[in-house]
């Protein structure tokens, strides 16, 4: 009976056994480079956020870790995060804000205040805050969808103010490369 | 002798060879650990990164300070700054731009770049970078020209820019 050449088997009756080496090769590259490629959700920043990338941005990218001790990201989500009306009416009004995992009606301007407060006596208890220490003064981010109206974004600032927060930083995309 | 049959010394019995054992005749036996539950999992593991994975652009921090409290709606008597610049911005009729209109400039300017341009030349005029600029959104202007307001100042090395809000 002829012999396969591709198996080295006789007739039909032998196993057909796939190379998998180049399979699995390819299967752990793959998860390489996704374990390389992903970022670990920070429970500081909301998602369905869009971030405005100005012309020549001036954002200074963060550091590697992502993390900042002294800072507070007070996130602005828009009430429409997925974009879904066409008329962006919906996106132009904030949802709510978002501090870590706690979220603020909008217009609870005193629960805001109150937040940031919270949040730096935490911070200061852990080491991280100091009022004494430039580098360690606390700092708020904000860290608004683009889409949402100003309206809804100055109570933020006015919030660190009153809260007594000297400086804040704004978030924006970095400047492609 | 036939393939399907053995033949055992001293033996006159004719011993019948199954064709698994006639396949594997004279070849080495060869030792391979059970790769099934590996790649089991790891099919898993790129299944789970695929539906997660979620590219994020990259995000960035444009510094800024905020007024010492009570200094908001506060008229500072002594040693009065000079004028600041004030920039309006004004939403367009279509969201997707806005008007900035500075004052002393009668245009209206429109593009981020002309914008810049003209922040660079009040500051050549005024011969300071210490000049504060007072950013004014109206109440209906989408956060990134807010943004980009605050970009192009800080990209023209002004040292004093904040925002204020219209009183109507």
């Amino acid at each position: 009976m002829a012999k396969s050449a591709v198996y080295g088997t006789e007739g039909g009756s032998g196993d057909v056994n796939f190379n998998m080496t180049p399979m699995i090769d390819c299967t752990f590259q793959l998860i390489i480079f996704f374990i390389l490629a992903s970022q670990i959700a920070s429970e500081e920043t909301a998602k369905k956020v869009k971030i405005a990338r100005p012309h020549m941005s001036q954002a200074l990218a963060q550091s590697e870790s992502g993390k900042i001790p002294n800072r507070l990201v007070i996130n602005v989500v828009s009430g429409d995060p997925d974009g879904l009306d066409p008329d962006e009416l919906a996106a132009a009004s904030a949802g709510f804000y978002k501090i870590k995992t706690r979220s603020i009606d909008i217009g609870d301007q005193d629960a805001l205040v109150e937040e940031i407060k919270n949040t730096r006596e935490e911070l200061k208890a852990q080491g991280a805050v100091s009022e004494t220490d430039e580098k360690k003064k606390l700092f708020i981010e904000i860290r608004a969808d683009k889409r949402v109206n100003w309206e809804d974004i100055a109570p933020v600032i006015r919030a660190g103010v009153h809260a007594g927060v000297a400086k804040m930083s704004l978030t924006a995309l970095t400047e492609q490369k | 002798m036939a393939l399907s049959t053995k033949q055992v010394e001293g033996d006159e019995t004719v011993h019948y060879l199954p064709p698994r054992k006639r396949r594997n005749k004279g070849k080495k036996a060869s030792m391979q650990p059970p790769l099934t539950p590996m790649i089991d999992v790891t099919f898993q593991l790129l299944l789970f990164f695929l539906l997660t994975c979620e590219f994020r652009e990259s995000e960035g921090q444009i510094p800024g300070t905020l007024p010492s409290k009570g200094n908001i709606m506060q008229n500072v008597k002594d040693d009065p700054p000079p004028d600041p610049i004030r920039i309006r911005i004004r939403p367009s009729i279509n969201r997707g731009a806005a008007n900035y209109e500075i004052t002393g400039v009668s245009v209206v300017i429109t593009s981020p770049e002309e914008l810049h341009q003209t922040l660079l030349g009040r500051q050549q005029q005024l011969g300071s970078r210490e000049v504060p600029i007072i950013i004014l959104p109206s109440q209906d202007v989408a956060w990134e020209f807010v943004v980009e307001v605050f970009n192009q100042a800080v990209r023209a090395k002004f040292e004093k820019i904040g925002f204020a809000q219209e009183i109507m």
